[in-house]
């Protein structure tokens, strides 16, 4: 039987207010470690995005809305940290977000690493759209800053992966 | 006993079709509404106007950014006590030595400021107070890799406004950009859209010194300083000292910015450019800075570079 509590973890309805509330602790840390920490994990010039990895993992965790709506506050977020280019921060998350959180309907199972994956695939398409929005980063340039970005992003990405997975079964 | 538990009170079928249609909605409105925000946000800053939006998602972001500034500073400085040792002995040793050197300049200072108020009793002139500079904690360090910039945990209640100058001990980091009501955005010198009048040798030689993008590759780019548009035949060599000009109204003359680390002919042959090594170090490394009090010194240096 499907109830609102599996409803939510499954992708067809509402989240509980567990969710919600392990969502924003999440969000909140997110942005301390956007501020502090991402700077000093920089290579080749990347950084990896935690607000971003956040919201592609709830998207494939739960399902294409909600992950929009993850997408959207991440996108809000980092424009509050960085005070600029808002308007494409807001729209090239949530779409991500939503593309990728569709992708969940593929999978029969996802589990971790189809998640890590999946924050792969969305930061690319994060990627991609925001250097299309800001065509004044030289191409080069943003290929190197998309892709590592994206293995970056992948690989901060497992703890939280692991995280909501836990929370999503129980 | 399933069909007889669906068809009770929840219909999931019926619950899942309103959700998806609810939820196409909610996805439309967000890509609609992040369009739209942006639109205003670009047109707000474009008029020196806040955007309320941002504002409240800074009020709060803001929190976690002091939490995590704070956490990170207390993580470093337990690190660095563990494992840092020989390298706080010579931290030590050199803080030391500037301790004096600085103890020396005070009372040097001190006996000009008492010389300086006597003069100025003679003239009869009062001096006007001059406000003093605020000291702000950083809580955001290069938040992207596309920018470069920095947060403060210091807004427009604190009395920061856009255009302020930011400093550290060691010279010059930047300016303010944008302020929230609990922080404000400090665009570093490095940054490829920030631009300064600069002088070396303390007043022979000008030009702009701006930030670039430069590395050993395409793929890998870093931020340097470059100061620009040098006459070819001014003398300017390794070493030499970097400071603002005081051009544009907005930084004051003689802070210190860094050293000459190369010259080099530009590509027309005509120009020189400068490599400049900041005083300051690493972005990420700056704990507190100090936000200098707005000065508009523009009609002045103008009236003091014609008739000097």
């Amino acid at each position: 039987m499907i109830t609102p509590t599996t409803a939510a973890a499954t992708g067809s309805g509402p989240p509980s207010w567990q969710a919600v509330v392990l969502y924003f602790v999440l969000l909140m840390a997110g942005v301390g470690l956007q501020a502090t920490v991402s700077s000093h994990l920089g290579f080749l010039g990347a950084q990896p995005d935690f607000l971003l990895a956040l919201a592609l993992c709830v998207a494939l965790l739960t399902d294409a809305p909600l992950g929009a709506s993850a997408g959207f506050l991440s996108g809000l977020m980092m424009a509050a940290i960085s005070g600029q280019t808002m308007g494409t921060y807001l729209v090239t998350r949530t779409v991500a977000a939503w593309l990728v959180g569709g992708l969940r309907k593929r999978f029969v199972r996802a589990g971790v690493l189809v998640t890590l994956l999946g924050v792969g695939v969305g930061s690319l398409i994060a990627g991609l759209l925001y250097g299309l929005s800001v065509p004044r980063i030289g191409l080069y340039h943003w290929l190197s800053l998309t892709f590592v970005g994206a293995g970056l992003n992948m690989f901060v990405a497992l703890p939280v992966a692991v995280l909501l997975r836990w929370q999503t079964r129980t | 006993m399933r069909r007889k538990r669906l068809s009770g009170g929840w219909n999931p079928r019926v619950e899942r079709r309103g959700f998806k249609i609810a939820w196409g909605t909610i996805v439309g409105l967000l890509i609609v509404g992040g369009v739209v925000l942006g639109v205003v946000h670009n047109r707000l800053q474009s008029q020196g106007k806040a955007d309320p939006v941002l504002l409240g998602a800074q009020l709060v972001a803001g929190p976690a950014q002091a939490v995590a500034a704070r956490s990170n500073q207390s993580v470093t400085t337990t690190w660095r006590g563990l494992f840092g040792g020989v390298a706080l002995e010579r931290e030590n040793r050199q803080l030391k030595e500037k301790l004096a050197a600085l103890q020396l300049e005070t009372e040097r200072l001190k006996s000009v400021e008492a010389q300086n108020e006597r003069l100025q009793k003679l003239l009869d002139f009062t001096a006007p107070k001059s406000p003093k500079p605020m000291v702000a904690e950083v809580i955001a360090w290069l938040p992207t890799a596309l920018e470069q910039s920095i947060t403060l945990g210091r807004g427009s209640r604190d009395g920061v406004v856009r255009d302020q100058v930011v400093r550290t001990a060691e010279g010059l980091l930047g300016k303010i950009t944008d302020v929230g009501l609990f922080t404000s955005k400090v665009r570093l010198l490095t940054d490829t859209d920030s631009g300064i009048g600069a002088t070396v040798g303390g007043g022979a030689v000008y030009g702009i010194l701006r930030g670039v993008e430069q590395g050993n590759n395409k793929l890998d780019r870093r931020h340097a300083l470059d100061l620009v548009h040098l006459e070819r035949t001014v003398s300017i060599k390794t070493g030499d000292i970097v400071s603002t000009s005081g051009e544009g109204g907005i930084f004051p003359p003689g802070i210190p910015i860094g050293t000459v680390e190369t010259v080099q002919e530009d590509a027309t042959h005509l120009l020189k450019i400068a490599r400049v090594k900041p005083f300051n170090p690493m972005p990420g490394m700056v704990r507190e800075v100090l936000i200098l009090p707005t000065t508009r010194l523009l009609p002045t240096l103008k009236q003091d570079r014609r008739h000097p």
